[in-house]
């Protein structure tokens, strides 16, 4: 584990075993990773990946698993290693015998706080996931939505070092998935680190600086947004005016030309772009932008999960 | 667990036990109990409604109702009180309302360990078993605010409403809390190992039952048993033969001793209660058979009022004006049965022989000790030694006197300085104090099983049937159970 890594996984395996079951169900197999302080890491996968269970051996959530896992330099197991760590699972449930701002006084102090830190950070976190108008119902009247901003809030009340999020913006409105990424973002600047689980891709795109895309059980593919999304040698122009003539202006430069109006789209080699370029103007064409086709995120994860000979999606 | 962790715990507890819809229909079950000791007031003279609005003797509320004549009982309304009081604590609360709160607490675990609300929980940097025993306590909280509320409201309505005040009754409180809390555990337990707060539920009811049964069962052999053995000691039995059921009486008494004993709880308030209203005395024989309700005229006695006698003997002591001891009565209790006999039961008359030879022997006896039949009382009969002591300057005078009641031996020793007085005046002291002896001698076969046993059941009796042995196992087997789902929560994947 390096220095700056606040989490690392080496060889991580778990097998879930139903008794009198043989083999059992790998949900791990031999994952190995680094997250580094301050980053936004994306796990990506279908579902069954094994995702959920990595956050939840590094929690100390599931055990028996096999190689090693470290956060924060302790054992998973470990209680203390939970200190600086906050965590939002999936499909929650809080106690709904308890009002907003009770859960988190709760939460708080169960993650040592004391109940001064906590009652001073409570309502500037209520303000901030948009919560102190509901802080004193009871969490079981709450909306799907609200729970998800109040579960969000009980992750951040003590002020944690590492997040784990796993679908934040399950069940909230766009305008409200719109104040999650900017809160992440904030905690982001404000030298968290966070460990992102999401089915919507273009929130992974969106926010992450390292993105792991894994399969039953393994890791496919490691790396930052533009790692994962390669060009495709296809470049967009913009122009000022539709033209009729394009197929001549650019005969032997590029293939696959695809015109849409007052815009167009070529397979085209590096090498070649200047030679459009200065075709295009010696035509007189206005060239409003150039713009180089990447896959997004969405393309390059189904593209890995086809080519992987995994079977694709199930 | 820091204090900010076990307050943060307790106040959830606390929150979860008054959000609980049952817990606030019990509460209201409660007060609907509560509130007639207030409005219906059992005086020495009959009953009252609402503070003497109307009143009834007791016999002519009793001939309404077809009863018979008039009640021969002394204070028959606080014999009322505590019948009232039995029958709503032990009763509908030790039974009814236990069963209420065992199908109302046993959600408390199974939700926590739902899926969504596991995940969150147990990702707080808190041991999992600290977790869980909140969940218990929550639950032992639910019971405690209950019995305390009704137990305490009952004691103050009677106390208002009937100006009578049991401090033993306020034991109850405790005791309903200590049943449910050995009753809770197995439910926490079964809650970690099927996350069903059905089959805890199911699985505590069984449980609570089953236990009762056993204890019973086993109270029904002992009492047998002591049937038995007391007509063996009479002679009418010979030891009897293998029973052929004594692989299930085994069975019986092992199941006993691991589960916990619920019903002992009723007895160790009846105890009390036992102990705080009965006449009072000026000495009672913990666990013995006798007790002393007044003290000889010129003396004194030393130490509390119930005392194990075969522990500590009674002293009964008289002085003069400079404070200088002039006569001292002893008491004390050993075995009637003879270890060298075989555990024979030997007659006071015997000991009295015995001792009398041993007397005789001694270098400072100054004449031979005699036989006596006096100082004697019509209610039971002494066997007297009496013979003197050189002293300094002038002899003491002694006596030796040998009470047998079932199989205990009561030794009444007395030792009377020369110049206390004449022989008629030594007899007068002892047969004052054998005037104030009182004996409940009763054998196990007069007695009904529940009855023989209550009287057996003390602080101070036998390991098997000591209260504190009884405690003691119980709450063993409730942290092993507690223990064991500790091993089953650890190993569960969220």
């Amino acid at each position: 584990m390096s220095d700056t890594a606040v989490l690392s996984v080496r060889d991580l395996r778990k097998v879930y075993k139903k008794p009198f079951e043989r083999g059992g169900l790998a949900a791990l197999d031999g994952v190995s990773l680094e997250v580094g302080r301050g980053q936004i890491f994306g796990l990506l996968g279908p579902n069954g990946a094994g995702k959920t269970t990595l956050v939840k051996v590094l929690l100390g959530l599931v055990r028996g698993h096999t190689g090693e896992a470290r956060i924060f330099g302790m054992q998973p197991g470990d209680p203390k290693s939970r200190i600086k760590v906050g965590y939002l699972p999936e499909a929650h449930r809080l106690p709904g015998h308890l009002t907003g701002r009770q859960l988190l006084k709760l939460f708080g102090r169960l993650s040592g706080s004391s109940p001064a830190e906590v009652d001073a950070r409570i309502g500037p976190l209520l303000e901030r996931v948009g919560m102190q108008k509901a802080a004193d119902r009871k969490v079981r009247e709450y909306s799907k939505g609200m729970q998800q901003r109040i579960g969000l809030a009980q992750a951040l009340v003590h002020a944690p070092e590492l997040v784990f999020l796993d679908e934040p913006t399950d069940g909230v409105d766009p305008v409200g998935r719109a104040e999650i990424r900017e809160l992440v973002l904030e905690l982001k600047r404000q030298g968290v680190t966070l460990f992102l689980n999401s089915h919507l891709l273009l929130e992974v795109e969106l926010m992450c600086d390292r993105v792991v895309i894994m399969d039953k059980g393994r890791i496919l593919r490691e790396g930052t947004i533009e790692d994962l999304t390669p060009s495709t040698g296809v470049v967009r122009f913009e122009i000022g005016a539709a033209r009729a003539d394009l197929d001549r202006v650019l005969a032997g430069v590029g293939r696959d030309l695809r015109i849409d109006g007052a815009s167009f789209q070529l397979a085209i080699q590096k090498e070649e772009l200047d030679l459009a370029i200065d075709r295009l103007r010696a035509a007189g064409v206005s060239i409003r932008a150039v713009e180089p086709r990447r896959l997004n995120l969405e393309e390059a994860f189904l593209d890995l999960l086809k080519t992987s000979n995994t079977g694709g999606l199930r | 667990m820091n204090r900010h962790v076990f307050g943060a715990l307790f106040e959830d507890a606390f929150r979860q036990v008054l959000d609980d819809k049952v817990f606030r229909l019990l509460v209201v079950l409660a007060l609907i109990l509560i509130v007639p000791t207030f409005l219906i007031g059992f005086r020495p003279d009959g009953i009252s409604l609402l503070f003497g609005w109307k009143t009834w003797g007791y016999d002519e509320l009793l001939r309404a109702f077809g009863g018979g004549a008039g009640l021969k009982v002394d204070d028959v309304h606080i014999a009322v009180i505590s019948g009232i009081q039995e029958l709503i604590v032990q009763g509908v609360a030790g039974t009814v309302g236990l069963l209420f709160c065992i199908a109302a607490t046993a959600f408390f675990v199974p939700r926590m360990l739902e899926k969504g609300a596991a995940d969150t929980l147990f990702s707080k940097p808190v041991g999992r078993f600290t977790l869980l025993l909140a969940r218990y306590a929550a639950g032992v909280l639910f019971v405690a605010f209950l019995s305390f509320f009704l137990v305490l409201g009952m004691h103050l309505g009677f106390l208002v409403g009937s100006g009578h005040s049991d401090p033993a009754f306020l034991w109850s409180a405790l005791t309903l809390t200590y049943v449910f809390a050995l009753v809770h555990s197995m439910s926490v337990l079964v809650a970690v190992l099927t996350r069903s707060s059905i089959a805890a539920i199911l699985t505590t009811l069984i449980f609570f039952v089953f236990n009762g049964c056993i204890h019973k069962g086993w109270i029904q052999v002992q009492h047998a048993q002591a049937v038995e053995a007391e007509a063996r000691a009479r002679g009418e039995e010979e030891a009897p033969a293998e029973s052929k059921f004594g692989f299930l009486i085994d069975t019986l008494g092992v199941m006993h001793w691991v589960l916990p004993k619920t019903t002992d709880a009723d007895y160790v308030v009846a105890g009390l209660r036992r102990s705080l209203t009965e006449a009072p005395a000026a000495l009672r024989d913990a666990n013995g058979y006798l007790s002393v309700v007044g003290v000889p005229e010129g003396f004194v006695r030393e130490g509390g009022t119930i005392v194990d006698i075969m522990e500590s003997p009674a002293s009964w002591i008289s002085r003069d004006a400079d404070a200088k001891e002039r006569a001292r009565v002893t008491l004390s209790r050993r075995t009637r049965r003879d270890p060298a006999a075989e555990g024979k039961l030997r007659s006071p008359s015997w000991y009295a022989s015995e001792f009398s030879k041993a007397t005789e022997k001694e270098p400072t006896t100054v004449e031979k000790p005699v036989r006596a039949g006096r100082p004697r009382t019509d209610a039971f009969d002494v066997a007297w030694v009496r013979w003197r002591v050189r002293g300094e300057g002038a002899d003491t005078h002694r006596a030796r006197g040998f009470l047998a009641v079932d199989d205990a031996l009561y030794e009444f020793d007395a030792a009377f300085q020369p110049h206390y007085g004449t022989n008629d005046e030594r007899d007068r002291v002892l047969q004052g104090l054998l005037a104030e002896v009182r004996i409940d001698k009763r054998s196990a076969e007069t007695q009904t099983p529940e009855v023989w046993y209550s009287r057996q059941f003390g602080w101070t009796s036998h390991w098997r049937f000591n209260a504190f042995v009884s405690i003691a196992t119980s709450v063993l087997l409730a942290v092993f159970l507690l223990l064991l789902a500790r091993w089953r929560l650890r190993r569960i994947d969220f």
